[in-house]
């Protein structure tokens, strides 16, 4: 085989595909849990507190969010990489769906501690 | 005989300097007179880009949960308007397109069912119409 | 019996602004629609450029987009793609640069297959120092370029090595002993290469010599796959003739 450092396009579409899978599942999860098994479709204000303070709840969530996040930057990254965009171009787009997924997932971390410590 | 009508456009043709033809992005949604695979292509993209909107919308909303009660149920209550279930359903035809085509997208891709790819667009397809009418139905129950 | 069709072509001259223009044209619905073309070239404008050869579908030159889709006009017949008073809207293939009127210049394809190293004209027996399972053409292409100009992502990235390229890659690989350069590689397992592709599966659709790239694609990206999960439960290569 020739050397494999210089061929990474493969790892993009196979992480897209394994979080893509999960998704099924974990979308599944939180729209049965969230809405469709929930009286009114949405928890209030207090149900929600109730709820995402049960600690496994809590880490379910917090999966569901880093994968949905790396599967939707993921995503919008192929989607701008079909442009034809230029190598440094490239390089500021990766840069640029990484920090806005690590935003979102210490966003959500942010949210939860928020509310799990609020009284 | 001369043609019988000759319109200018002011677009100039693809490669008319000599260059490369110019990106044609609009050619991503152009399905109309295109094969079910291209259908499945132009879904996903669509449905993901929308579905990649929708994340930061829900995210941003859900900040209102650090606002108290009040914020909070209030948002609740807009909610159950007509227009944002009709919204809803939109959103959840949105997650069952991408998600059942791109499980048919990730199968093909592996090289498992390459063959049956046209024919499994229509079985996820009628599936998903159904998992959709179940959904609408829950959604407009409540 | 004759039909009377409308054929909207679209013209190009460098140094001139592109424009469409409408002819009409009185043909036997049995004809083809090259036929209706070289009609009009023939009975109303003689400047207008297309290219033809074969007219039995062997040697791709004539490929074109009628009413959005790429067909060979030599064998497509006008009754299956319009009715009597109907109209064909007539352009060059897409994603090539236009020479003239219905005629692109097919560099874009055949840059792509010269870096997997897909002569695109060989000898049918083996030269004296090839080996003999070498592949000397890419089975059944035509070279028609149709699946370049079907592609929707070929449509905005040029660096894409697209249909063609791919499925030789895999005809190479497929073959007895073939493998790529460490060039052809990074271009077939790049960013642009076949993980590009997103199943659109228009390639196959319009392909007129059953060449399938499409699913040479996704049977290339199997076989990278499997490889790469192989390597990375350190189990080598699938294929042990490719450790040569």
């Amino acid at each position: 085989m020739e050397p494999r450092n210089q061929r990474r396009g493969g790892l993009g579409w196979f992480g897209q595909a394994v979080s893509g899978v999960l998704l099924l599942i974990l979308l599944g999860l939180h729209m049965i849990a969230h809405h469709f098994v929930v009286e009114g479709g949405l928890r209030t204000y207090q149900d929600v507190l109730n709820y995402i303070r049960q600690p496994l709840v809590a880490t379910v969530e917090l999966i569901f969010l880093v994968v949905v996040s790396f599967h939707a930057m993921l995503g919008l990254r192929a989607v701008l990489f079909d442009l034809g965009l230029n190598t440094v171009q490239e390089k500021w787009v990766t840069r640029g769906v990484t920090i806005l997924g690590m935003v979102m997932v210490a966003y959500g971390i942010w949210l939860t501690i928020t509310l799990v410590s609020q009284v | 005989m001369p043609p019988v009508d000759s319109t200018s456009e002011s677009k100039a043709y693809p490669g008319q300097s000599g260059r490369l033809p110019r990106r044609q992005v609009w050619r991503w949604f152009a399905f109309a007179k295109r094969s079910l695979g291209t259908w499945g292509f132009v879904l996903n993209r669509v449905a993901g880009l929308g579905l990649v909107v929708y994340l930061m919308l829900h995210l941003v909303v859900l900040s209102l949960l650090t606002r108290g009660p009040d914020g909070y149920n209030a948002f609740v209550a807009l909610a159950h308007n007509p227009i944002f279930l009709l919204l809803d359903v939109v959103l959840i035809a949105g997650i069952i397109g991408h998600g059942l085509n791109g499980l048919r997208v990730a199968l093909i891709g592996s090289g498992i069912l390459v063959r049956w790819q046209h024919q499994m667009l229509i079985v996820l397809g009628v599936l998903g119409v159904v998992l959709l009418a179940i959904a609408a139905f829950l959604v407009f129950r409540i | 019996m004759m039909w009377t069709i409308t054929l909207k072509i679209a013209r190009y001259k460098p140094g001139e602004p592109a424009r469409t223009d409408t002819f009409q044209v009185s043909i036997d619905p049995e004809r083809t629609v090259l036929d209706s073309i070289e009609k009009i070239w023939a009975e109303q404008d003689r400047s207008l450029v297309f290219r033809h050869a074969c007219h039995h579908a062997s040697c791709g030159s004539c490929a074109m987009v009628v009413n959005g889709v790429e067909i060979l006009p030599c064998i497509k017949l006008i009754k299956d793609v319009t009715k009597p008073g109907g109209t064909l809207i007539i352009e060059p293939l897409h994603n090539f640069p236009v020479i003239s009127d219905l005629v692109v210049d097919m560099g874009p394809f055949f840059e792509r297959m010269q870096i997997v190293k897909m002569p695109i004209v060989g000898p049918a027996d083996p030269l004296p120092n090839q080996e003999p399972n070498e592949y000397n053409r890419f089975d059944d292409c035509i070279e028609c370029g149709m699946c370049l100009s079907a592609c929707p992502v070929v449509a905005t990235d040029s660096k894409y090595l697209g249909p063609a390229a791919l499925a030789a890659a895999y005809q190479i690989l497929s073959s007895g002993d073939g493998n790529l350069s460490a060039q052809a590689w990074e271009a077939v397992d790049g960013e642009h290469g076949l993980w590009r592709c997103h199943v659109a599966f228009e390639c196959s659709a319009v392909c007129p010599s059953n060449v399938d790239p499409a699913g040479k694609i996704m049977a290339l990206r199997r076989r990278m796959t499997v490889e790469r999960i192989r390597h990375l439960l350190g189990l080598g290569s699938s294929k042990k003739k490719r450790e040569k």
